[in-house]
């Protein structure tokens, strides 16, 4: 008994660090671009014209390049990664590059030797001005989802869509064309680097999984099961854990998020403008007074207590 | 001396029954798969959940204002739609075993890899309006369906 209790808890150790020796083998830098956040900032004075509007778009088009360069190619995810399936079900694409030390460089060989998958997760603060901020709102949110993006969130001066990261450039380019850019803010952040080792992790983990499957089929008594059992479940929280989260970071890098901050273009005399179009004043609106419709909502109906 | 005592008790209890708000007069079978929850939220009048996360909830308002199944159903759909969190999906009549009549809106929410699916079903009587939620993420409310649907048909309000 006290044997075989040994003899398990020495498989369980050499388990573990052979799962931490192929975490740093499978952790070496093999991204030179890994842990990167790109940071494209620019700002022009309130009264700049469309023409400023334009130079800065030109500098954050020339930053943007790199997603539309021709070693880099959208590609689905490859199927060692379990949220493939759902996004190859759902069409999407996440942004995948080849990568090279010479690449960050900013040297003009790029060669893709062996191709890599980038997950970058793209967003984007955008400050404007439009005539009329409600409408201007409508238009982003219209515009988003002509690009087959949604709605994220929205109060009466910001509206927050996602995208796919496919036309993130073009859904970038539309909201550019309903206002007057005053600060425009694009971060790309590499998380290949933190999804591949989740991955590491993750195939260690199964790994672990399966060997103690195999013990606790072994197990000659209740004691040494229930010892694997422990160990079994304590793998499989990890193992959901970074399901989880590499779902997360998936999901993050397939939509984009474009957060537009609105403010109504100011005329000569320093008053808010007036739309171009002639509009009525909105009209106040009128909340039911029935505390149930408040209450509505999925979250509220779900939730436990 | 025994028939009069439980006349009594019987008269008290339909008594406490009409004046607690919990005991609305409506009747809906719990759909297979699902459980009641037997201490519901105190919003809801009913509630019963799935092992997959789906919940089926009933919540009754007295019809003070004698408003139609139309206006509820509008009053529903705008509040839903304000936010711009839930995005329409179908509405359509449905009516129950009994043949009472009812606005079943359908909605769907949330990003495409992580959705979810609201159903809100309003019943209107003349003292009455019901509202049947059910709602859960998209695949497990999809596999819950029909059985979710057996059990609004299944609806019966006084």
């Amino acid at each position: 008994m006290r044997h075989s209790l040994l003899a398990l808890t020495l498989s369980l150790s050499s388990l573990a660090a052979a799962c931490g020796a192929n975490r740093a083998v499978h952790a070496a830098p093999s991204y030179a671009s890994s842990g990167r956040a790109e940071s494209y900032a620019t700002a022009s004075a309130p009264s700049s014209d469309s023409s400023g509007g334009d130079s800065v778009s030109a500098e954050v088009r020339a930053s943007a390049a790199p997603m539309a360069a021709p070693s880099r190619r959208p590609l689905a995810m490859g199927a060692s990664t379990p949220a493939a399936p759902s996004r190859a079900a759902h069409g999407n694409t996440v942004r995948t590059t080849a990568v090279t030390p010479s690449t960050t460089e900013g040297s003009a060989a790029t060669v893709s030797q062996a191709p890599a998958q980038v997950l970058l997760i793209y967003n984007a603060q955008i400050v404007a001005q439009v005539d009329h901020v409600p409408a201007g709102i409508d238009q982003i949110i219209e515009a988003a989802t002509a690009v087959g993006g949604f709605l994220a969130a929205r109060t009466d001066t910001s509206v927050t869509v996602r995208v796919p990261v496919a036309r993130f450039r073009e859904s970038l380019g539309r909201v550019e064309a309903l206002s007057t850019v005053l600060n425009r803010n694009v971060q790309a952040e590499d998380v290949t680097e933190q999804f591949h080792d989740l991955e590491v992790r993750l195939n260690n983990l199964r790994s672990v999984q399966t060997r103690l499957q195999q013990f606790l089929a072994r197990a000659s008594n209740v004691t040494e099961a229930l010892s694997v059992e422990r160990e079994l479940e304590r793998v499989g929280q990890q193992i959901d854990e970074i399901e989880g989260r590499m779902r997360f970071l998936s999901n993050r890098a397939a939509f984009s998020t474009i957060t537009v901050t609105l403010m109504a273009r100011p005329q000569a005399n320093g008053l808010p403008a007036r739309p171009s179009t002639p509009t009525f004043d909105p009209v106040p609106e009128t909340s039911l007074p029935f505390e149930v419709l408040e209450q509505l909502g999925l979250p509220r109906l779900l939730l436990s207590r | 001396m025994k028939s009069i005592a439980r006349t009594t008790i019987a008269a008290l209890a339909l008594a406490l029954c009409a004046s607690a708000p919990a005991c609305t007069p409506f009747r809906l079978r719990t759909p297979d798969g699902f459980a009641r929850i037997s201490d519901p939220r105190p919003s809801y009048d009913y509630r019963a959940l799935s092992a997959y996360g789906v919940a089926v909830a009933v919540r009754a308002i007295p019809n003070q204002e004698g408003a139609s199944m139309a206006f509820w159903a509008e009053a529903v759909d705008r509040r839903l739609q304000r936010g711009g969190a839930y995005r329409p999906v179908a509405s359509m009549d449905v009516r129950t075993e009994r043949g009472q009549v009812g606005k079943n809106l359908r909605y769907s929410m949330g990003d495409p890899q992580n959705s979810g699916t609201y159903w809100v079903t309003v019943f209107v009587t003349r003292d009455w309006v019901y509202l049947v939620e059910a709602g859960g993420g998209a695949s497990s409310f999809a596999r819950a369906q029909p059985e979710v649907e057996r059990a609004i048909r299944s609806f019966e309000g006084g």
